[in-house]
């Protein structure tokens, strides 16, 4: 697409991701001129432009995050199989005591391409996290506050749920809210567990908990819910495959949400986006393979004046091209956490606090696994349809980490080949062969282990002038590490998912070992397989003031009245939820402050 | 053949598998992985498989395995039959590394490439192309007998319907006797 040349827009947005895309949509519905910016490849949002993904996918299927999107040597992201540390070569430069594991897509549609599409909200003392257990800090809003902004955020993106199986943890509801689409059906793994570990309780910190499997919420197109009105007294029609009105309309169970779904049963921002540009025609420009590379700030006024972005002509091949300056009134920065910090340290801009690209947080994450003593048919369905969520909040929090433990629909890795080469190198072959599959494979449980991650201003992403991307633009640089409140939680973990196992008569046959694609980190004689959950937040932190905090709480920039960070980044604490949800709420309690200032 | 220089790699004889051939192949690949001929039949890779096979360690190997599979299937009864491949397929320092990787690719529709120590003692004219594994095809992906094997479906691919991993899977008739035996 070409470079609008001096037209001058209400809103200039970078990136085009679950935020952009929300953002957008908000702002040309309410007749606003929109340019979006996306640093990806120039892809239609039709089939056309989405199935190659597919193709890719099913030329060299793996469950690696960004398996099926091309490498784009001019809007390179991280890559979780490029994990070396310290690493310089690296897109992500590694310097930190632990490298940072999770990594984002650089498409149009943003990471939402590859997300597993849980939607879990966050529990309310994730927002008073310090006032309640002395760790943390705490954010400018609360749960009540964000409430309104979930079942709106919940409505955008399709989120399939239950209301009655929610209400734990303080977690409560508008009077007769209902969510979008009846909550996925609970695969046969959990039912096992429903049924195994019906009534048990475990004690954390001299204090017993519930333990129980709870369905998910989750983007994902289930049966729609008729009780279910948004704010127009309107209904909800599930969104179909993008250009195709017949398919994807319900998840059919292609159990590849990580990296893709073929059909789109889960949400991707590629719907929003397509929603927006049919409300607004005109209005929304939206221009790919435009790399943000500088912010230019009036010098009197501290006001954003324009963003400045670099073009490539082959997303194959380093290729830049030309160099432009997008102009408008307000500008919105939704490049995800790592982008975003990124842009800001290059325009030295938002960062009289000295917190821009600090606080980098992720959710630790493991593995637990076992053979169930009978068949429960793993390898089918959304990757997960429930978790024992009743463990993401307690006074342990005061000690140690929260955290949330997902049972996995894809036995032991999502993919049983380990198994078949292991079998076959023992000798198996033919009919023995075959029921010996059959025998493992069917029993392979999971536990999917996310732990709770505290901010900590050395988590950090910096630039240094020493490594540079296809365009010269600085590349960011991770410092990180896992602090011991992360590892005892995990330790507590582990020790809660051992005695799940042992209850419902799993085989518990998880074993923390050096392996390939996997990093061993211990503490106190405990060591764990810890990767990243791809949850990258924090970088550009609201808070209360512009002393210790980027943005307020409407995600404006405390020096820059007319520059907006939407994105996980925002986010103060990262609790035990996956952050999408609770980035999409913020954009849009944000975009109403946008439209204010307009 | 007359002999050559290490590296430089000689022609392959330009034979091509034949009826014969195909219908060995098959009915092997059938005892090697408990699928039978009409299931093998039905995913469309048996004979893109021989093909890659004779391109890989070349129609002599491959004689030598179809030879040995024709003799071993010759029994009758399923010990024996079974006891056969054994003993003339699958410890042959020679032919075993080839007959084992054929089963990992019918799982799996990835080609692993043959051990280097094989590779230079009995292909080191032709050595396999690709030193990692490779999914062969998108096809050979798909129809991977892993995933029937344990009632399952290839991430991706033949999914399975809304809802349906609430309840046990439809397994393959000879899945189900098993289920319904043990």
């Amino acid at each position: 697409m070409s470079a609008p040349n001096g037209e001058r827009f209400d809103v200039v947005i970078v990136g085009a991701g679950v935020a952009g895309a929300l953002m957008a949509d908000t702002l040309a519905a309410a007749g606003k001129h929109v340019l979006l910016l996306e640093a990806g490849a120039d892809r239609s949002l039709d089939i056309g432009g989405y199935q190659p993904y597919v193709d890719q996918y099913l030329r060299a299927p793996s469950g690696v995050p960004n398996a099926p999107y091309p490498p784009n040597p001019n809007a390179p992201s991280a890559n979780v199989l490029d994990i070396g540390n310290p690493s310089t070569s690296s897109y992500l430069v590694q310097q930190g005591n632990l490298p940072f594991l999770s990594d984002y897509t650089r498409e149009l549609g943003g990471t939402t391409l590859h997300w597993q599409g849980a939607c879990p909200r966050m529990v309310p003392n994730d927002f008073q996290l310090h006032s309640v257990y002395g760790q943390g800090v705490d954010w400018p809003i609360d749960y009540a506050e964000l409430e309104p902004y979930y079942e709106k955020a919940e409505g955008a993106l399709g989120v399939a749920a239950d209301v009655e199986d929610q209400r734990i943890l303080g977690m409560t509801f508008s009077d007769g809210y209902e969510f979008p689409m009846h909550k996925m059906p609970q695969s046969l793994v959990d039912q096992f567990f429903m049924r195994t570990i019906d009534g048990m309780t475990v004690t954390l910190d001299g204090h017993d908990y519930p333990v129980r499997p709870i369905s998910l919420p989750q983007a994902r197109n289930s049966t729609p819910n008729p009780a279910y009105k948004d704010k127009d007294g309107r209904g909800y029609k599930p969104v179909s495959y993008v250009g195709d009105g017949d398919r994807g309309l319900r998840c059919q169970g292609n159990s590849a949400c990580t990296p893709l779904c073929p059909v789109q049963a889960k949400y991707n921002a590629r719907k929003t986006l397509l929603k927006a540009r049919a409300t607004a025609g005109d209005r929304l420009s939206i221009v790919s393979q435009a790399v943000a590379s500088k912010l230019l700030i009036d010098s009197n006024s501290k006001r954003i004046e324009g963003v400045r972005y670099r073009t490539y002509s082959d997303p194959k091949k380093p290729s830049p091209a030309g160099e432009f300056t997008a102009r408008g009134r307000i500008y919105v920065i939704a490049a995800n956490a790592i982008e975003t910090a990124r842009l800001l340290l290059v325009s030295g801009a938002a960062n009289r606090s000295d917190q821009v690209g600090r606080n980098l947080m992720d959710h630790p994450y493991m593995y637990s696994w076992g053979l169930a003593p009978e068949p429960v048919y793993p390898y089918r369905g959304p990757d997960t349809t429930s978790g024992l969520e009743t463990l993401r909040d307690g006074g342990f929090r005061a000690k140690h980490a929260s955290f949330r433990m997902s049972i996995a629909n894809w036995g032991w890795s999502g993919s049983p080949g380990a198994d078949v080469d292991q079998f076959v190198a023992g000798g198996l072959f033919g009919r023995a062969l075959r029921d010996k599959l059959h025998d493992t494979c069917t029993r392979h449980v999971r536990f999917g282990i996310m732990v709770e991650q505290l901010p900590d201003p050395s988590n950090r992403i910096t630039i240094n002038p020493a490594y540079v991307d296809a365009f010269g633009i600085p590349r960011p640089v991770a410092t990180y590490d896992i602090a011991p409140y992360s590892l005892d939680g995990a330790r507590a973990a582990r020790e809660v998912a051992a005695r799940v196992f042992e209850r419902a008569g799993v085989q518990d046959c998880t074993e923390y070992k050096a392996r390939p694609g996997f990093q061993l980190v211990g503490r106190d004689g405990r060591t764990f397989n810890l990767m990243g959950a791809g949850h990258i937040v924090g970088t550009h932190r609201m808070g209360r003031t512009a002393e210790d905090s980027v943005v307020n709480s409407s995600l404006q920039t405390w020096d820059h009245p007319n520059l907006f960070l939407a994105g996980a980044g925002a986010m103060v604490t990262i609790g035990t939820s996956n952050p999408t949800l609770t980035t999409a709420a913020l954009t849009l309690r944000a975009a109403e402050q946008v439209l204010r200032e307009l | 053949m007359s002999p050559t220089a290490p590296g430089a790699a000689s022609p392959l004889p330009d034979r091509a598998p034949g009826a014969v051939d195909r219908d060995v192949f098959l009915r092997l690949s059938s005892a090697l992985t408990g699928f039978s001929p009409i299931e093998l039949q039905g995913t469309g890779n048996s004979g893109p498989f021989l093909d890659h096979l004779w391109r890989i360690v070349g129609p002599e190997i491959c004689g030598e395995i179809l030879t040995a599979a024709a003799g071993a299937l010759a029994n009758m009864d399923d010990s024996t039959r079974e006891q056969a491949i054994r003993a003339t397929l699958w410890t042959s320092p020679k032919l075993g590394p080839v007959v084992q990787a054929l089963v990992r690719l019918w799982y799996t529709g990835k080609w692993n490439p043959l051990p280097a120590q094989w590779q230079e003692t009995y292909r080191w004219d032709h050595p396999d192309p690709n030193p990692g594994a490779v999914t062969l095809s998108p096809q050979a992906y798909v129809e991977s007998l892993v995933f029937t094997a344990i009632g399952a479906h290839p991430p991706g691919a033949k999914p399975t319907g809304h809802g349906s991993w609430a309840f046990p899977p439809a397994l393959a008739p000879a899945a189900l006797h098993h289920v319904v035996t043990t």
